[in-house]
């Protein structure tokens, strides 16, 4: 994954040299392969393993920093709470599947002129490897490289009924996806449906017919969770990865997917002028608890051989929040 | 007429006691019996002009001549022969043997058993296990279900939809402590697979070696400390040592374990790209859950594995810059050990 210094220090005071951060970030288990200077900036190409999906993004790399150096950490806000918003337009979701979909978010904005994106956007986007294509799929990709949760925006007025349905497909259902490529889909896929086909595959790829373009005027956003599995099945059968199966079939953060739809919708807000014009949908129906851990300092010491004061344990979780 | 047969066979004698070899054998025989320019042949030839009268004693002198001739030569071919036969059959003791043409062991072989002999000496049990293994041994008992992502960095030669070519040694870790009641110390070494390209720094076939340690109260200043003692042991008494964080599901904490770069000595070169470290293996202290499906109790038990290249550690020892070398047979390449 590549991560721009420059984009790092948004969250963080960070003095140090390139060369030193590659060390520390690699000592820290982000193992750095390559440091490079590319759209104006300086770029670590860092190797996240498997278990650490937390850290696909950049403000998951400046939370490890944080932590190391024991620095405040600056979050960007998600401005006004989406679901203040007025309901001009109906945005209705349904999940008929929640155990392959825990959570799936929402919001229309309409009023949206679709066009390119700032330069600085586009510089950060290509620096970190992605092609610039328009403001609304840039400023999801944006997102998704900011906080690493994937979103997907939709053309609202091409979903059919204005509303979602999450279900499994039906074997010998088939759709294009935004690659242009007919995927032929089976029961075990996740589809997102409009009222009354597929218009992307869950967590994967959306669809073509429903893809953002220039006389785009209403955007529906979609902030979801997928279950990791599911995301990896459907992906290696049709032998189709993307920056959100990689993130989903690794984990996503159910708790990021309504900062996260916020944050894009501010950003629309701003760089495309869209106004909000639903409520935020949260289909939630069974809450994840955030789990407590033990950890006895006994423990740790019988574990690694060393004695660590339990100051070294806290402090770091401290300063970051 | 009398005088050129006395004469045929004076010159006769003379000739055939100068012979000492094959060759002058036949030179001689020619010289007295060709068709074409044989003494007795010739002389032969001229019974014609001899009056008849003469004619049968002249052919019967010239007959007895050339039968006792015939018989000479060939008595002295089998004494030839015999004398031949006999020089073949001396035996000098003294000359230096010719040496067969022996094989000599592989290196990645003969590193294999230096290696596993450290552990051997230090006690640990050597499990040789088949290298087709099934899916439950090296995945699912390693803490790596289906569908878990880290599957993906181990591209896997499946046969039929349990069974495949092991991808690691630390399949033989669950073996063993299935087979085994703690305190246990076991070593596997052996040939893994993986689908990887055959290029300067992959193959498809590779050799790994696997420790694994399983006693109460072991820490992870205990695998530090034997890793530490087997890389200079390996490599040099003068290397240094280093724990990153890494990630393998079988263990928690898990590490990369690099060595200070035995080309530079650390201060950084192209082998170590400018880092001055060379990562060497990978290593953790056991995960709860691998140790819990196992049938070993986590409560009171805890303890470590590693796993590391025997390829690795030979293009580092050697110095090869590619690792094809060491498997396509060329005997100029494996001379050189």
């Amino acid at each position: 994954m590549k991560i721009s210094i420059e984009w790092l220090r948004e969250y963080l005071e960070l003095p140090e040299t390139p060369q030193k951060l590659k060390d520390d970030l690699s000592m820290i288990g982000l193992l750095v392969e390559g440091v490079e200077d590319a759209y104006g900036t300086t770029v670590l190409e860092v190797e996240v393993t498997s278990n650490r999906p937390d850290c696909l993004s950049h403000i998951g790399v400046a939370r490890e920093l944080a932590a190391l150096y024991r620095r405040p950490l600056r979050l960007p806000g998600a401005g006004r709470p989406p679901g203040l918003a007025s309901d001009r337009i109906p945005c209705a979701v349904e999940v008929r599947d929640p155990e392959l979909c825990p959570r799936y978010t929402a919001l229309v904005l309409d009023g949206v002129r679709v066009g390119e994106s700032p330069d600085w956007m586009q510089r950060r986007l290509l620096a970190a490897g992605m092609r610039p294509l328009n403001t609304v799929v840039d400023i999801t990709n944006y997102v998704l490289l900011e906080t690493g949760h994937p979103l997907h925006a939709f053309d609202y007025d091409v979903l059919r009924g204005g509303r979602i349905v999450v279900a499994r497909a039906h074997s010998g259902q088939r759709m294009r996806t935004l690659d242009g490529v007919e995927r032929e889909l089976d029961e075990s896929m996740l589809l997102v449906n409009d009222g009354e086909g597929p218009v992307a595959i869950a967590g994967v790829m959306g669809g073509m017919e429903s893809e953002i373009s220039s006389s785009t005027g209403r955007v529906l956003l979609e902030s979801a969770y997928f279950q990791p599995a599911s995301v990896r099945r459907t992906s290696k059968k049709l032998g189709l990865s993307t920056e959100a199966s990689y993130r989903f079939e690794r984990g996503a953060d159910w708790d990021n997917t309504v900062p996260s739809i916020g944050r894009a919708c501010r950003l629309i807000e701003e760089l495309a002028g869209g106004r909000l014009a639903s409520s935020l949908q949260d289909v939630y129906p069974v809450r994840k608890e955030p789990v407590s851990i033990t950890l006895r300092q006994s423990s740790a010491a019988a574990m690694i051989g060393v004695r660590a004061e339990v100051r070294r344990f806290q402090s770091p979780k401290k300063r970051s929040r | 007429m009398r005088a050129s047969i006395d004469e045929l066979h004076r010159r006769f004698s003379e000739d055939f006691a100068t012979i000492s070899d094959m060759e002058t054998w036949k030179s001689v025989r020619d010289r007295f019996l060709a068709r074409e320019g044989g003494a007795i042949t010739s002389e032969m030839k001229r019974l014609r002009d001899i009056p008849s009268q003469d004619r049968p004693a002249f052919g019967q002198a010239m007959n007895r001549l050339r039968a006792s001739v015939e018989a000479k030569l060939e008595e002295k071919m089998s004494e030839l022969k015999a004398a031949t036969a006999a020089a073949h059959q001396a035996l000098d003791v003294t000359r230096p043997g010719f040496p067969y043409a022996l094989g000599s062991s592989h290196p990645i072989k003969r590193l294999q058993a230096e290696i596993e002999q450290i552990f051997v000496n230090l006690g640990f049990c050597v499990f040789d296990l088949p290298e087709i293994e099934r899916d439950y041994y090296n995945f699912e008992a390693l803490n790596m279900p289906r569908n878990h992502p880290a599957r993906d960095a181990q591209d896997t030669f499946y046969l039929d939809d349990t069974m495949l070519l092991r991808t690691h040694c630390t399949s033989v870790d669950v073996h063993a402590m299935e087979a085994l009641q703690p305190p246990i110390r076991a070593v596997s070494t052996g040939k893994v697979y993986r689908r990887d390209p055959f290029d300067a720094t992959h193959s498809p076939m590779f050799y790994q070696i696997d420790v694994v340690v399983i006693e109460e109260g072991i820490t992870m200043g205990d695998m530090k400390g034997m890793l530490e003692a087997f890389l200079k042991q390996v490599f040099h008494p003068g290397i240094r040592m280093r724990l990153r964080p890494g990630f393998f599901p079988f263990v928690e904490p898990g590490a990369e374990v690099d060595i200070s770069c035995i080309f530079c000595g650390g201060g950084g070169c192209s082998k170590c790209k400018q880092s001055g470290w060379i990562e060497i293996l990978g290593a953790g202290m056991c995960h709860p859950k691998v140790l819990r499906m196992s049938g070993i109790d986590d409560s009171r038990y805890s303890g470590f594995a590693w796993g590391m290249g025997i390829d690795r550690v030979a293009i580092l020892k050697y110095g090869v810059e590619d690792i094809r070398l060491f498997f396509e047979s060329d005997l100029r390449f494996l001379k050189q050990f």
